[in-house]
């Protein structure tokens, strides 16, 4: 028995649910030879800005009880030499290409959006929102449900291609910020980035990072994305998801697809092993034939309750 | 020391190399850690392992056929080919360097510090190496058949260094405050100095980018911030870089 694991999402055609993560994969060039990238469903880039960044002062990162933390400062090639020095290779692997954007301001977002859209071999967009807005006082664009409607509308007017928006967990509300980003014209929402943390190193009597606070990522997440995931697909069944948090395994993938993901992305598990995104591919193949499961399509939201 | 056994992938790998070692720990410790190699011989590679923490401590109580995976050989090695170079080895440190003098057998240095004698590791394989051995040791204890220089290992590379070629080149490997001295020492006498760095590293492979060491300006791309430890070293010209505190 073989099984389908073609899914469409938000109108880009995958050939699988699996994703590998922003930040977690480069520009696809360092990981492809671990990695059978037409396999997967999408490459989603390293955050890109309008402007290279040099991103922040070391330590940024920091290992933590099934987990690790880190504070790279969104250092980024900037948008210009994705065009001309990543995407040559992005176009030519055969991978779905979702890039990752961010900016300062509402201007920043919308110019570097405008920018990345126009680049051929560019099949969709991610929209970073747990970036702090300089002209509010550093507060994340992503947290404020007003403001992120705003912002995803002035970037959805500019951008001609599907538009997800990559949602903060640290929100008391995550349905709330979902609703805003869905009114904003997101055709899709990606959940989750990483959960505000922090490690200290009590002898010393310092924090691990320099920045002092950072993000969380890996298996010690995981059991809050899937509820997130869930109570999103609940409120909004028809926008597509595209989940994340600590996947390891095909079946972690099920997993989020049953709470209502459309494709799953694979983050820290690609630093643990290069080929991860690779081996759950297989794994969720193997998963399916033991559950006797012809498409894919049939897990997402198929949770029993 | 640890040995792995199997697979040819490091065959090609060279002294000043790396690789990523994660035994089956489920997903705690999460990452896989980086270790410099001591040496290959035809499918077995070696490694130093100083248990610092809750990984190593891990590794040190695999045994005889336990699997782990390992990926490399990862960076940039130390360019051989000198004739009587100056190895200054801190701890650890001394893997690569070892390796290089066998390398690339000469008219070598091997300077090796530690706290004291009994943190001394390998001295047999080093003088089978061929090379003259230097020991310092902060409390002045000396291992058997050898004098000790009673104090830090840049103490007895003063001493070394007054009497080398203007040809012979510094290679270090050790903690940051060892290899900053050194890389001072040298350039007090203009001669060239590469450094091994240690770098906190999740993937080893250019991703993650948790490793940067800043750009010094001698840099070969000075506009850049970073460099990578994983990926532009673990072996750096210590003009390039400044070394973190």
């Amino acid at each position: 028995m073989s099984t389908s694991l073609t899914v469409n999402f938000a109108g880009i055609a995958c050939a699988s649910p699996v994703w590998t993560a922003s930040g977690t994969f480069g520009y696809a060039s360092e990981l492809a030879p671990f990695v059978d990238l037409a396999a997967l469903g999408a490459v989603v880039t390293k955050g890109i800005s309008l402007l290279p960044r040099a991103g922040n002062r070391p330590p940024r990162i920091v290992e933590t009880a099934a987990g690790m933390i880190n504070s790279i400062g969104l250092e980024n090639v900037g948008v210009e030499a994705l065009a001309l020095v990543k995407m040559p290779f992005l176009r030519a692997s055969g991978a779905r290409v979702v890039v990752n954007f961010f900016g300062e301001t509402e201007d920043e977002y919308v110019e570097c959006g405008r920018r990345v859209a126009a680049i051929a071999g560019v099949d969709a967009l991610e929209m970073n929102v747990s970036c702090p807005n300089v002209k509010k006082g550093g507060v994340e664009f992503g947290v404020v449900p007003d403001v992120l409607r705003r912002l995803v509308r002035a970037c959805k007017d500019v951008i001609p291609k599907p538009l997800l928006v990559k949602l903060t967990p640290n929100t008391s509300d995550i349905v709330a910020l979902a609703r805003a980003a869905v009114e904003g014209g997101a055709d899709g929402l990606a959940i989750i980035n990483t959960v505000s943390a922090m490690a200290i190193d009590a002898r010393r009597r310092r924090p691990r990072i320099a920045t002092t606070y950072g993000g969380l990522s890996g298996p010690a997440i995981k059991p809050i994305a899937l509820r997130m995931v869930h109570q999103v697909h609940k409120a909004l069944p028809s926008v597509p998801i595209s989940g994340m948090g600590g996947v390891t395994s095909g079946e972690d993938v099920a997993e989020f697809l049953l709470a209502g993901a459309t494709t799953v992305q694979v983050g820290t598990q690609s630093f643990v092993e290069p080929g991860a995104a690779s081996r759950i591919v297989r794994e969720l193949v193997a998963f399916c034939e033991s559950e006797r499961i012809t498409d894919v399509n049939e897990l997402v939201g198929g949770l029993r309750m | 020391m640890l040995f792995t056994d199997g697979g040819e992938q490091l065959r090609g790998a060279r002294p000043g190399q790396f690789v990523m070692l994660r035994p089956d720990w489920a997903h705690d410790p999460l990452l896989p850690r980086a270790f410099s190699i001591l040496d290959v011989e035809g499918e077995r590679a070696s490694y130093l392992v100083k248990v610092s923490g809750r990984g190593t401590a891990l590794l040190e109580s695999l045994t005889a056929g336990d699997r782990l995976s390992v990926l490399g050989p990862l960076g940039r090695p130390f360019p051989l080919g000198g004739s009587s170079d100056v190895l200054v080895a801190g701890g650890v440190g001394l893997a690569p360097l070892l390796w290089y003098a066998r390398r690339n057998p000469g008219a070598h240095t091997v300077v090796y510090g530690a706290r004291s004698a009994g943190d001394l590791v390998l001295l047999d394989e080093i003088r089978a190496s061929g090379v003259r051995l230097v020991v310092a040791t902060e409390d002045g204890s000396a291992p058997e058949g050898e004098r000790a220089v009673k104090g830090r290992v840049t103490d007895a590379l003063v001493n070394v260094l007054a009497d080398v070629a203007p040809t012979s080149r510094v290679l270090a490997c050790g903690p940051n405050a060892m290899m900053r001295a050194v890389a001072d020492l040298a350039a007090a006498r203009a001669l060239e100095c590469l450094l091994s760095l240690e770098g906190p590293m999740a993937c080893g492979v250019g991703v993650c980018l948790g490793c940067p060491v800043e750009n010094g300006p001698g840099a070969p791309s000075a506009k850049k911030a970073w460099s990578y430890c994983c990926v532009d070293g673990p072996v750096f010209d210590a003009r390039t870089i400044i070394l973190p505190a």
